[in-house]
């Protein structure tokens, strides 16, 4: 134990023991100790196995689909050459059971192609039971099954029940010809599409901040960034060039920190202007209950001004929509594909809204009018890193760059351009 | 302090099986004691609440490290000391402290000058002197940390820890000063 001089004895004395913490306290470290943890992998194992995840998905999903395909396709080849065989086979049978017919095997002269191939031969009659003339022509009769288990030598030529269905029904099934007047019908632009979807992080630049927060304030500032969802389509234009158009849905947050800040009220109602990058936010005296101030109370600096002294956070948050379009060159190696991009995008500010947090105060938000609906250009340019599992699928990495083609003139900044990289991943369909 | 060793052990074995009603005792035991601590420690009863949390967030995960029952008060302790540690640290990171210059040298055997303020006062004042001189001045006052394991602590050397407690109770003197002021 250190030696404590009287004036520090008295202050040990003074601080030590207890103080009862609020009872809502225990609900709120009960919240974090029952919480249920993530189960996604955190930052670059989360990328990892999601792309991992696609190409293994996307594999799987091709193969399974091309083997349905393929064998869809042997089905119907079989098929095709099954009655191949059975219109030899008829018409060698048609010829034989003519000359049979000349030469008198039948008392009746029949036509129909399909009793003629079922015609016994002349030993077969002899063993045959025998049968009424007219009952031979009555179809779905059941006495004529004997005549119809007697097979011809061409009937013996199948060797399964199946083939000779083939060989019954022969001439009577419309199977298309896959001849070049006859092809597949396909969609008229197929080939010439790419639908891809593609989630992302952006990272935007900071303005150079401009504020006059007092001798002794302190302003610090950052992005928080958020995953955005990407989707794309691409039509080709000409040989390797195409032309992209999509949408990025985008969600904003700029947060800024304020530290022992000047807070001044210039007004009779005495409303506080808490500076923030797009200008004031104005706070009412009975909203904020005449403190408590962390710095001490108000000073007056003149005739209804006066100021305090604060700590207070305020974040932006903006949801935008982003339409880029692009005209691309695509260049394949093997597998692989590189696609260079460059063009235009437009973000359109969907919903803006501010939140001013002070410490000892409940959070406040407004929206910010003069943020919603806000159209920025920004010239886009981006390399897109594909890798094709087959015909169809791709999955591709994706960085970006875009630098807003005007400058925009912030209340608390210089004149500012803003830039922003990203990085997209994501999966695509080639039609 | 046989019956308290029974009752730490119990309860350490009850909470590492996360038995609810022994986290609650747990913290009915030492909630009141070591949120005096993070007062000290914090700026400002929001930023004790935080590391009140933390600390015990980190005493119910890592019971199963108590080696002796015996040594659950101090480990406690120490917990939250160390957590409030780095939470300023974190926050050092961006955060500007106010500084508390220009203080006038007072006798340092006046006891009865400062008796006239409450204890929240001298809590208030602790709460804004500069974060290393809080660090300092609880470490060594409060915890009875020497002067060299401070400087191990918070990465500074032994000079630098006695001339920031020497900072501390000099503002907090030219407060009491101030304050005493006022209410004569």
């Amino acid at each position: 134990m250190n030696d404590l001089d009287d004036f520090e004895k008295y202050l040990r004395d003074q601080l030590k023991g207890h103080a009862e913490p609020e009872p809502l306290l225990w609900n709120r470290l009960n919240d974090a100790l029952g919480r249920v943890r993530p189960w996604y992998a955190p930052s670059a194992f989360k990328y990892a196995f999601t792309a991992i995840g696609a190409m293994v998905f996307g594999a799987v999903s091709s193969y399974l689909y091309l083997d349905q395909q393929h064998q869809q396709t042997a089905q119907i080849q079989r098929a095709t050459q099954t009655q191949k065989t059975a219109q030899s086979t008829l018409n060698k049978n048609v010829k034989g059971t003519n000359e049979e017919a000349l030469q008198g095997t039948f008392a009746t002269p029949v036509s129909n192609s399909s009793i003629h191939f079922l015609a016994p031969t002349p030993d077969q009659i002899e063993l045959a039971p025998t049968f009424h003339l007219d009952e031979a022509f009555l179809p779905n009769n059941e006495r004529m099954e004997p005549l119809n288990s007697i097979p011809n030598e061409e009937q013996r030529q199948f060797a399964t029940p199946i083939d000779q269905l083939a060989l019954l029904t022969a001439g009577k099934i419309a199977l298309p010809k896959q001849t070049l007047q006859n092809h597949p019908q396909v969609l008229p632009l197929a080939g010439r599409f790419e639908f891809s979807l593609a989630t992302g992080n952006t990272w935007s630049n900071l303005p150079d901040f401009d504020y006059h927060l007092g001798p002794q304030g302190m302003q610090q500032a950052g992005y928080r960034q958020q995953q955005s969802p990407l989707f794309t389509v691409q039509t080709l234009v000409y040989k390797n060039w195409h032309l992209l158009a999509g949408a990025q849905l985008l969600q904003t947050t700029l947060e800024e920190h304020f530290y022992h800040t000047d807070v001044f009220s210039f007004d009779d109602k005495e409303h506080y202007l808490f500076p923030y990058l797009y200008g004031f936010r104005q706070v009412s005296d009975e909203e904020l209950h005449e403190g408590p101030w962390p710095y001490g109370p108000n000073i007056p600096v003149g005739p209804e001004i006066s100021k305090v002294k604060a700590d207070y956070s305020s974040v932006v948050n903006q949801q935008k929509l982003v339409l880029p379009v692009t005209l691309s060159y695509h260049q394949q190696f093997g597998p692989f594909e590189a696609q260079l991009h460059a063009g235009l995008a437009f973000s359109f500010a969907t919903k803006a809204s501010q939140t001013l947090k002070i410490p000892g105060y409940l959070p406040s938000s407004i929206y910010l009018p003069s943020q919603n609906g806000r159209l920025q250009t920004f010239a886009q340019s981006q390399v897109r890193l594909s890798y094709k599992a087959n015909r169809h699928l791709a999955i591709f990495v994706e960085p970006q760059l875009r630098s807003s083609i005007r400058q925009q003139n912030l209340a608390h900044a210089s004149p500012y351009r803003s830039n922003s990289k990203a990085l997209f991943a994501g999966l695509s369909w080639n039609f | 302090m046989v019956p308290d060793t029974e009752l730490y052990s119990q309860l350490i074995s009850d909470c590492i099986r996360k038995d609810a009603r022994a986290q609650k005792a747990l913290y009915t035991l030492f909630a009141p004691a070591m949120f005096k601590i993070c007062l000290r420690y914090a700026t400002d009863t929001s930023s004790a609440q935080d590391i009140f949390q933390d600390a015990f967030v980190k005493v119910y995960l890592n019971l199963h490290k108590v080696k002796q029952a015996s040594h659950l008060p101090g480990w406690v302790k120490r917990i939250f000391v160390y957590t409030a540690i780095d939470n300023l640290r974190a926050q050092a990171k961006f955060r500007q402290h106010i500084e508390i210059d220009g203080a006038v040298q007072l006798e340092t055997n006046a006891p009865g000058i400062e008796a006239q303020l409450a204890a929240t006062d001298i809590m208030e004042l602790v709460q804004k002197l500069p974060q290393r001189a809080r660090l300092v001045f609880n470490l060594y006052v409060m915890e009875g940390f020497a002067h060299k394991e401070i400087a191990e602590l918070l990465s500074i050397t032994e000079g630098t820890s006695k001339s920031q407690l020497f900072e501390a109770k000099k503002a907090l003197q030219k407060h009491l000063q101030q304050q005493e002021k006022m209410i004569g």
